[in-house]
């Protein structure tokens, strides 16, 4: 994306006033996306975001310019002003750039690029028609198509140059429904590192109907009761949990900056020796996944926790200094106009070995959760609340009556050690992830998963 | 003629450019913006990162038919304008028709202009004033209290925004604002209890900028108990909540 004299030059003038290293990262997005609402296209927008951004980095410190003029005189102008915000005594010259080979692990049969825009609004409306077609019920449906094709490409002053395409497509259906005066709503939004061919795994006429299905079942439901009780999260259905209330305080920023419940309790047996969880992008196709992150490290699969024990955070190369450790390769921006964090990409817990209809089968009286919705977590404490879309409650071992309005709450670090029981399957979902006023894509799957007793929250007395 | 006028005078030649590519019988609106930013956070009384930026882009939409597209690029060269105009284009074609689907008309009379909205002194407040008061603020929050043992995060922001809009209904205006601010989160601990609370000033300028209040709200926002979760019924006086005017919830 840019000739290499115009790259040297920019991280020599980066590297002047005596920063340990230099970095320049250019992003070109080509976005498509799509709304379509109660059989109209309400909105079809297509854009083209491309800049630069260099950063000079002394230690824990850094200072960062961008800009999305791509002249040689601009970004020297950023580097520049980054050279005046990071002082040091020491002159370091630029390595020799050699580009690291990267073999694309995320290959993409059907670039979005190769479909006209008809044809995704046809896959939209496929979605939409089949959402319509589940009930008499259904009273809304909104979906939405988006793909992205960002190409990047970073360079840093110790020698280390890569040029990565990063390709994503999802489609979400929701759906309101509404009967006597009740009125739900379902969400489906499989996501993937992949092109068109993504929608042969995931046909939009499932994604519509799954979302409708979701909405008209809360229909049935009942109040759900409060109390303190054992609790099954179905497959997949914990991620957001695993994210949320373990993953972020893992991020090696706060860990470093002592900031999180996490933070001095590595190499601990924290969770259940049953709970194993990690995080993976290099997963293949996966909608977190990469290459390389964003600060040119490639990607690898950390270990967060080991059969209970907290085993491993993640890094950007900053708070990994800052550990005394080498980057895990989770720094992550939203676009050239941020500079990188520690975040997730795919947080997983790992399979184990019980059989998933037993896990139910064992409980005499408890809640079932298909799907965790919104939620907030404190990363000081581990403190969190989730709702619950889905929930069922169990009774004498079977799955009886749906329920609404159900809340669950808790402590990370207290919920992963009363972790009695791990499935052996396993799913995924997806979801954009915000920190720090910015929003990456993130996947989370987990297993069917028991927890002893939680406290439920709940409408009913 | 301050630079900020001259930025809003290129975007709006900018605007009029774009909305001179409207083919017969299209509604053409481009919306164009200028940014100039910086930001500094601190942590442990040291600057954690520094960053300053300056971005543009426009976005255009087009109605046809009362059929509506949109797209935006950051790509303001005569190649990359005409390749937005085509898309917009493009996009309508594919939209559903709606009457609602029409550009606005210009105001009869134009919107006066609000006095201080812009302060664009602040773009020659140097670098190390911002991050003076950003280690300040860190620095009144842990001082304040001895069970806020440090700053979860603190530091100061600023931009200057410079917006232009044209439209071939007639519409042709621009403005600039300004802000400033500087936050705290403070994180407070007393045994095992750990509790964390945001304070933040803002204004059009750093002359704006109230620290010590900053720093004061955060430490006393981080000073809460963590209420026990029961049911409110209406008139029992117990349980019930007040938002307060700055949007922070007190319970009785």
């Amino acid at each position: 994306m840019l000739e290499e004299p115009d790259v040297r030059a920019v991280l020599s003038a980066a590297l002047a006033s005596g920063a340990d290293w230099a970095e320049i990262y250019v992003e070109r997005r080509d976005s498509t996306g799509i709304r379509v609402e109660d059989r109209r296209v309400e909105e079809l927008t297509s854009g083209r975001d491309q800049g630069a951004g260099v950063r000079a980095v002394r230690g824990t410190q850094s200072a960062y310019a961008y800009t999305n003029v791509l002249t040689r005189d601009s970004l020297l102008a950023a580097a520049r002003a980054v050279a005046a915000g990071v002082q040091g005594a020491q002159s370091l010259a630029v390595a020799d750039l050699t580009e690291r080979g990267i073999r694309p692990a995320h290959p993409i049969a059907r670039p979005p690029s190769d479909v006209d825009k008809a044809s995704k609004v046809a896959l939209a409306r496929r979605c939409e028609d089949a959402a319509w077609a589940v009930s008499p019920d259904v009273r809304q449906v909104l979906v939405s198509y988006a793909d992205v094709v960002q190409r990047v490409f970073i360079a840093n002053s110790v020698g280390f140059v890569a040029d990565t395409t990063r390709t994503r497509t999802r489609l979400m259906a929701q759906v309101v429904a509404a009967r006597d005066g009740l009125v739900q709503t379902g969400f489906e939004g499989p996501g993937a590192s992949k092109g068109i061919e993504h929608f042969d795994d995931h046909p939009p006429e499932e994604i519509g109907a799954t979302a409708a299905e979701k909405a008209v079942r809360l229909l049935d439901s009942v109040p759900m009761p409060a109390g303190e009780m054992t609790v099954v999260l179905n497959k997949g259905g914990g991620g957001v949990l695993f994210h949320e209330a373990c993953g972020h305080g893992l991020e090696a920023d706060a860990v470093g900056k002592d900031t999180t419940v996490y933070a001095r309790t590595r190499g601990q047996r924290v969770g259940s020796e049953l709970f194993t969880g990690v995080d993976d992008p290099t997963l293949p196709n996966g909608w977190g996944s990469y290459d390389v992150d964003d600060e040119g490290t490639p990607a690898a699969r950390t270990t967060l926790f080991e059969a209970g024990t907290q085993a491993g955070v993640m890094s950007d190369r900053i708070s990994a200094y800052r550990l005394g450790e080498e980057s895990t390769g989770h720094g992550r921006r939203q676009s050239f106009a941020h500079v990188p964090q520690p975040r997730m990409a795919n947080s997983l817990v790992v399979p184990g070995e019980s059989d998933p209809d037993a896990i139910v089968r064992d409980v005499a009286s408890g809640l079932y959760c298909v799907e965790l919705g919104g939620g907030e977590v404190s990363p000081a404490t581990g403190d969190f609340v989730f709702g619950v879309n889905e929930g069922y409650l169990i009774e004498r071992g079977e799955l009886t009556r749906r329920v609404r309005g159900a809340t669950l709450v808790g402590n990370g670090p207290t919920v992963i050690g009363l972790v009695d029981a791990v499935g052996s399957d396993f799913e995924s979902k997806q979801g954009m992830c915000g920190k720090g006023g910015q929003w990456v894509p993130v996947s989370f799957g987990t297993p069917t998963l028991r927890i002893a007793r939680i406290t439920v929250g709940g409408t009913s007395q | 003629v301050s630079a900020v006028d001259e930025r809003e005078a290129d975007l709006l030649a900018l605007v009029h450019s774009v909305v001179g590519r409207a083919a017969d019988g299209e509604a053409l609106e481009a919306f164009a913006t200028h940014r100039l930013g910086t930001s500094v956070t601190v942590f442990s009384g040291e600057v954690e990162r520094l960053t300053s930026s300056e971005s543009r882009g426009i976005g255009v939409r087009i109605v046809v038919g009362n059929r509506l597209g949109f797209a935006a690029t950051a790509d303001v060269t005569a190649e990359g304008l005409a390749d937005v105009v085509a898309e917009a284009r493009s996009n309508a074609e594919l939209g559903s028709p709606d009457p609602g689907n029409v550009l606005p008309q210009p105001p009869a009379d134009a919107p006066a202009p609000i006095d201080g909205l812009v302060v664009p002194a602040l773009a020659d407040v140097p670098a190390a004033r911002k991050v003076a008061l950003a280690l300040e603020v860190e620095r009144m929050a842990t001082g304040l209290d001895r069970r806020v043992t440090r700053a979860q995060s603190a530091g100061y922001g600023d931009a200057i925004v410079s917006v232009a809009i044209a439209s071939t209904t007639g519409v042709a205006a621009s403005y600039s604002r300004s802000h400033a601010m500087t936050y705290v989160v403070s994180m407070a601990r007393d045994g095992d209890d750990t509790q964390t609370g945001v304070g933040v000033t803002d204004g059009r300028t750093i002359d704006d900028l109230d620290v010590e209040s900053a720093a004061r709200d955060g430490v006393t926002r981080a000073g809460g108990r963590g209420a026990p979760s029961r049911r409110a019924e209406a008139g029992d006086g117990h349980g019930s909540c007040c938002l307060r005017p700055d949007g922070h919830l007190r319970v009785p």
